[in-house]
C-alpha cells in the first residue's frame, strides 16, 4: 500500500493592499509635527520682540486682579479661581498676540515648504542634469503610457532621461505632472519586458499610492522648518538672552533628525507597498523578484547604513514578494515614531488652541478639539497598521503580537513628553500626565488591535475596498481621540483633586462630574464589537479582496461566543452586583446619618465597579486576541445594569424616592470607574495573545461571569458588612 | 577616433545603446568621471536600482585599446609613413588586419583565444610584432597582438568594476571590431 505523500500547507498570499498603509497617518503626523515647531519658534521670536510689552500686561493685570480679586487666604480655592479669572481676562489680549506670532510660526514653515515642494521639480531637473527623452525612444514612452493606463493613471508620468551615470529609477514632481527618471540603460532596452516593466510598474505604483506629494511634503517642511527655527536663535542674539537657547537647541536638533529619521523609515514601508502593487499589477511578482536580485545595489554597509537608507534590503524585499504576510502592520517602530509625533503634536496645539480661545465657549473644549484633530491621524498612523495586521494574519494565520506596537507607541508618547517641545520644560508640573499617557497610549492600541480581530473574523461578510476600511478608520480615530482627550483631561482632574485634597474615597464618589464625559468614549468600540459579533457568525471562505489571487481556504475566524451570550453574561453580572447590594441593604438596615450614606453610595459604586471590572478580566483572559474587545461587551452591561438595578431596588423596595438625575449620576460614575479600570486591566490581553484556542463557547463565558461575578459581590459585600 | 573605435565594439556588446551613442560620447568626452561615477543613489520614492550602462565603460576602454594599439603599431608605422597616429588608427579599423584563421565569428563563445594572463605584460614591455606574416608596411596586427590589445582592454573593463562577462564580451567586441572592420 502506497505511503501518503506529505503535501507543504499551501501559504496564501494576503492582500497586503486591501487596507490602507498606516505609513499615510505618519506622513500627514510628521507634517503637522514640523508645523508645530513653527508655534514654538513663534513663542520665541515674541518674546524676543515683544517680550518686555507682555511683561508690563502681565505686571499690571495681577496688580488688577489682587485689587478686584485678593487672595486674602492662600487656602482658599474659590478665592484663587476668582483671582486667576481676571488675571486671565486681563492678559487675554497679550496672549492673544502671542498665539498669533505662533500661529504665524507655523504659516511661514506650511509656507515655505510649500515653496519648497513647487520649486523642488525644476531644482531636481537642473541639478540632476535631467532631460526629455528624445524621439528615439518614442517606443519606450509608448509603453510607459501603456503601463500607466494599467494601473489607472489618468495621466502618465514624463519620461527624463540622467546623465550617463543615472543608474536608478525614481519619480518626482507635482500631482498632475509627474516626471519618470528612468537610467538610459533600461530605456534603450524597453523592449525587454523583464526588466523595464518591472521597474516601470514599481514607479507607477508609487505614483498611484500618492507616494511622490507625500514624501515630498515630508522632505519639504522639513527643509522649510530650518530657517524659522534659526529665526528665535536671532532675536536671542540682538537681545543677548540666551537664557532659552541651550533648553532650544536640544530640543529642536532631538526633533529634527528623529523626523528625519521616522520620514526615512516610512519611505522604506512604502517600497513595500509599491512593489506589491507592482506585482499585483502585473499579476506575478518573480519578475520584480528577479529584477530585485539581480540589478539593485548590494546593500550597504552596516547597520546605520541600513537605518538611514530610503529602501529596506533586497532581501526583506524579496521577502516580503514572495510572502505578503511578512509585512508587519505596526512594528515598534511604527509604534514609537507614531506616538512620539503625537506626543509633540498635542501640546503644541493645545498650547496655542487655549490662548486664541480664551474667553470663548469653545475654550472648555479645547483637549476635545485637539483629540479630534489628532486622533484620527494618530489613528490612521497606528491603529489602521494593527487592523491591517489583524486582516493579514487572518489569512497566514499567524498571531502576530502587539505587544511591540503598545511598547513603542507608550515609549514614543513618553519620549516625546519628555522632549517637551510645547514649552521647553517651563510648563505646569503635570505629575499625574506620565501614568495617563501610559494608561490611555497602551489603552488605545490594545482597543484597536482587539476590535480589529473582530473585524479580521467578519472579514467574510465586508465588501472590500473603501466601503469596508472607512469604517476601521472612522473607529481607530475616534479610539485615538479618546485616548488623547483622557491624557489631555485626566492629569487635569487628578491635580484638581490634589489641590482639593480628595481621597480616593471622594474621587470616586465625585467621578460621576469629574469624568461623566468617560461614559461616551467606550460607546463606538463597543457597538462595532457588537455588531462584528454577530456577523462573524456565518462560516464563509475567504473574500478574494482579501487574497492576492490563487487558492482561497476557510479562515480560522474565531466564531464564539455570540453576541447574545455575552450579553447575557454582562447583564446576569450587573444583576447579582444589584442583589449584592440590596443584599448589604437588608443586613445593615436604614442608613443613619449622612456619612453612612456616603459610605453606602461608595460600596455601591465599588461592588458594581469591581463585578463589571472582574467580567471584563475574565473575558480578556479567556477570549484570546478579541478579548480586548468583547471584553467591553460584557463589562459595558454589567456596570450599567447593576447600577440601574441597583438604583432600582433602592427605590421600589425599600420605598426610597425615584431621582432620574441621581440614577444618571450613579450610573455615569460607575462606567467612567469601570472604564478607567478596564484601560489599566488592557495589558492582561497581551498575556493571552498567542494562546492557540480560537471558540470560546457563549454559554461557557457566561457562566464564568457569573461565578466570578458572585464571588467579587460577596468578597466586596461580605467584607462591607464585616467591617460594620 | 576613438568613439568610432566604441562604437565598433558596441555593435556586438550593446547594440541597444547606439541608439544613444552619440550623446552619451559627447558627455563622456565632457567629463570622463563624471560619466562613469553613479550618479546620487538610495533616491526618495525610487526603486533602488543599479543599472549602469556599458557605453560610458565602453568608451574608457577605447581609450585604452586606442593607446595600446598606437603602442604596438604606431611607432613602426609612423616611421614608415610619417602619419600621426589618428590617421593611423582610422587606417586601421578602415582596413583592418587580416591574420591567419582570424575571420570574423572566429570568437564562439567558450573558445576564445588564448590570452595572456593579467600581469603578463609589465609595463613599458609590450610584445614587439615580429613573425614571418608580418610586413614592415603593414598595418594589421599580429595574433599576438590582437591578444595584448583584448587583455589591455579586459583589465581596464575589470578595473572599471565592470562584471566579468561583461568585460569578456566587451573585449571581445574590440578586438573583432579591429579585426573585422574594412
Amino acid at each position: 500500500m502506497a505511503e501518503p505523500v506529505a503535501t507543504a500547507p499551501i501559504r496564501l498570499r494576503p492582500n497586503v493592499l486591501a487596507h490602507p498603509s498606516p505609513t499615510t497617518g505618519r506622513f500627514l503626523l510628521l507634517v503637522a509635527a514640523m508645523l508645530s515647531t513653527g508655534l514654538l519658534a513663534g513663542t520665541l521670536v515674541h518674546n524676543g520682540v515683544l517680550g518686555s510689552r507682555w511683561s508690563e500686561a502681565a505686571r499690571a493685570c495681577f496688580a488688577l486682579a489682587d485689587e478686584i480679586s485678593p487672595i486674602l487666604d492662600p487656602g482658599d480655592t474659590l478665592a484663587q479661581i476668582a483671582h486667576n479669572d481676571v488675571l486671565s481676562s486681563c492678559l487675554a489680549p497679550a496672549e492673544r498676540v502671542r498665539a498669533w506670532f505662533d500661529i504665524a510660526g507655523a504659516v511661514l514653515i506650511g509656507l515655505l515648504g510649500l515653496l519648497v515642494l513647487l520649486a523642488a521639480p525644476a531644482y531636481v531637473r537642473r541639478r540632476q542634469k535631467l532631460r526629455e527623452a528624445g524621439s528615439r525612444l518614442d517606443g519606450a514612452v509608448g509603453r510607459i503610457g501603456e503601463l500607466a493606463a494599467e494601473v489607472g493613471l489618468g495621466r502618465p508620468p514624463r519620461l527624463l532621461l540622467g546623465r550617463a551615470g543615472q543608474r536608478d529609477a525614481f519619480v518626482f514632481g507635482l500631482p498632475g505632472r509627474y516626471y519618470l527618471v528612468l537610467p538610459t540603460a533600461l530605456v534603450v532596452r524597453w523592449r525587454s519586458g523583464a526588466y523595464f516593466d518591472p521597474v516601470v510598474r514599481h514607479e507607477l505604483a508609487h505614483l498611484k499610492r500618492h507616494d511622490v506629494p507625500l514624501a515630498w511634503l515630508a522632505g519639504a517642511v522639513w527643509v522649510a522648518a530650518l530657517p524659522v527655527i534659526v529665526l528665535p536663535l536671532i532675536t536671542s542674539m540682538v537681545r543677548l538672552d540666551f537664557s532659552l537657547i541651550a533648553a532650544y537647541l536640544w530640543r529642536i536638533a532631538l526633533f529634527m533628525v528623529v523626523i528625519w529619521l521616522i520620514r526615512r523609515q516610512a519611505l522604506r514601508s512604502r517600497e513595500h507597498d509599491a512593489d506589491l502593487h507592482a506585482a499585483r499589477q502585473s499579476g506575478d511578482w518573480r519578475p520584480l523578484c528577479s529584477v530585485l536580485q539581480t540589478a539593485t545595489t548590494a546593500q550597504p554597509g552596516g547597520w546605520w547604513r541600513r537605518f538611514v537608507s530610503n529602501h529596506p534590503t533586497v532581501a526583506q524585499r524579496v521577502a516580503v514578494l514572495t510572502d505578503p504576510g511578512k509585512v508587519r502592520g505596526v512594528s515598534v517602530v511604527d509604534g514609537l515614531a507614531g506616538g512620539f509625533l503625537t506626543a509633540v503634536l498635542v501640546p503644541a496645539l493645545s498650547g496655542t488652541l487655549q490662548v486664541l480661545l480664551a474667553k470663548t465657549p469653545a475654550y472648555s473644549f479645547t483637549p476635545h478639539i485637539v483629540a479630534l484633530l489628532v486622533g484620527p491621524i494618530a489613528g490612521l498612523a497606528v491603529g489602521v497598521g494593527l487592523w491591517r495586521q489583524a486582516m493579514i494574519d487572518q489569512v497566514t494565520g499567524e498571531r502576530v503580537w502587539p505587544g511591540g506596537a503598545v511598547l513603542g507607541f507608550v515609549a514614543g508618547l513618553l519620549i516625546g513628553y519628555w522632549a517637551d517641545l510645547d514649552d521647553l520644560a517651563l510648563g505646569g508640573d503635570w505629575s499625574y500626565s506620565i501614568p495617563v499617557l501610559i494608561v490611555a497610549g497602551a489603552g488605545a492600541v490594545l482597543l484597536s488591535a482587539g476590535t480589529g480581530r473582530l473585524w479580521a473574523d467578519a472579514a467574510a461578510r465586508l465588501p472590500g475596498g473603501p466601503r469596508s476600511w472607512w469604517l476601521g478608520f472612522v473607529v481607530n480615530a475616534l479610539i485615538f481621540a479618546m485616548a488623547l482627550w483622557l491624557a489631555q483631561w485626566l492629569p487635569v482632574v487628578f491635580t484638581a483633586a490634589g489641590v482639593g485634597q480628595f481621597g480616593l474615597d471622594d474621587l470616586a464618589i465625585s467621578s460621576g462630574e469629574l469624568i461623566s464625559n468617560m461614559v461616551y468614549v467606550p460607546l463606538l468600540p463597543v457597538v462595532v464589537a457588537a455588531a462584528t459579533m454577530v456577523r462573524r457568525r456565518r462560516t464563509l471562505p475567504l473574500p478574494a479582496w482579501l487574497l492576492e489571487g490563487g487558492p482561497t481556504a476557510w479562515p480560522l475566524s474565531a466564531r464564539e461566543p455570540g453576541l447574545g451570550m455575552a450579553l447575557l453574561g454582562g447583564v446576569a453580572a450587573g444583576v447579582i452586583a444589584a442583589l449584592g447590594t440590596t443584599g448589604f441593604r437588608l443586613a445593615a438596615g436604614s442608613p443613619v446619618d449622612d456619612a453612612d450614606r456616603i459610605g453606602r453610595y461608595l460600596l455601591w459604586l465599588m461592588t458594581i465597579t469591581f463585578v463589571a471590572l472582574a467580567v471584563s478580566f475574565v473575558t480578556m483572559v479567556v477570549v484570546p486576541r478579541s478579548g480586548g474587545a468583547v471584553g467591553l461587551v460584557t463589562g459595558l452591561p454589567a456596570a450599567l445594569v447593576g447600577s440601574y438595578g441597583t438604583t432600582a431596588l433602592n427605590s421600589f423596595a425599600f420605598g426610597n424616592i425615584i431621582d432620574l438625575g441621581f440614577w444618571w449620576t450613579m450610573a455615569t460614575s460607575v462606567v467612567a470607574l469601570w472604564f478607567f479600570g478596564y484601560l489599566l486591566l488592557l495589558p492582561v490581553s497581551l498575556a493571552v495573545w498567542p494562546a492557540s484556542w480560537r471558540d470560546v463557547p457563549g454559554w461557557l463565558l457566561a457562566m464564568l461571569n457569573v461565578i466570578v461575578a458572585g464571588l467579587v459581590a460577596l468578597c466586596v459585600v461580605g467584607l462591607a458588612i464585616a467591617l460594620r | 577616433m576613438i568613439a568610432e573605435l566604441t562604437e565598433l565594439a558596441l555593435t556586438t556588446a550593446a547594440p541597444d545603446e547606439l541608439l544613444v551613442f552619440e550623446e552619451t560620447a559627447h558627455e563622456y568626452f565632457a567629463d570622463p568621471q563624471a560619466a562613469l561615477t553613479a550618479a546620487q543613489k538610495d533616491n526618495a520614492v525610487g526603486f533602488g536600482l543599479e543599472l549602469a550602462m556599458i557605453t560610458p565603460v565602453a568608451l574608457a576602454v577605447g581609450t585604452a585599446v586606442a593607446q595600446a594599439i598606437l603602442a604596438a603599431v604606431g611607432e613602426r608605422v609612423v616611421a614608415a609613413s610619417g602619419r600621426g597616429a589618428t590617421a593611423l588608427l582610422k587606417r586601421l579599423l578602415r582596413k583592418g588586419p587580416q591574420p591567419q584563421g582570424w575571420q570574423q565569428g572566429a570568437y564562439p563563445q567558450g573558445s576564445q583565444p588564448q590570452v595572456p594572463q593579467q600581469g603578463a605584460y609589465p609595463q613599458g614591455s609590450q610584445p614587439q610584432p615580429q613573425g614571418p606574416q608580418q610586413r614592415p608596411d603593414d598595418l594589421a596586427l599580429s595574433p599576438q597582438q590582437a591578444r595584448y590589445v583584448r587583455q589591455v582592454a579586459l583589465d581596464r573593463a575589470r578595473a572599471l568594476g565592470m562584471p566579468e562577462g561583461q568585460a569578456n564580451l566587451l573585449a571581445d567586441s574590440f578586438v573583432g571590431a579591429i579585426v573585422t572592420t574594412g
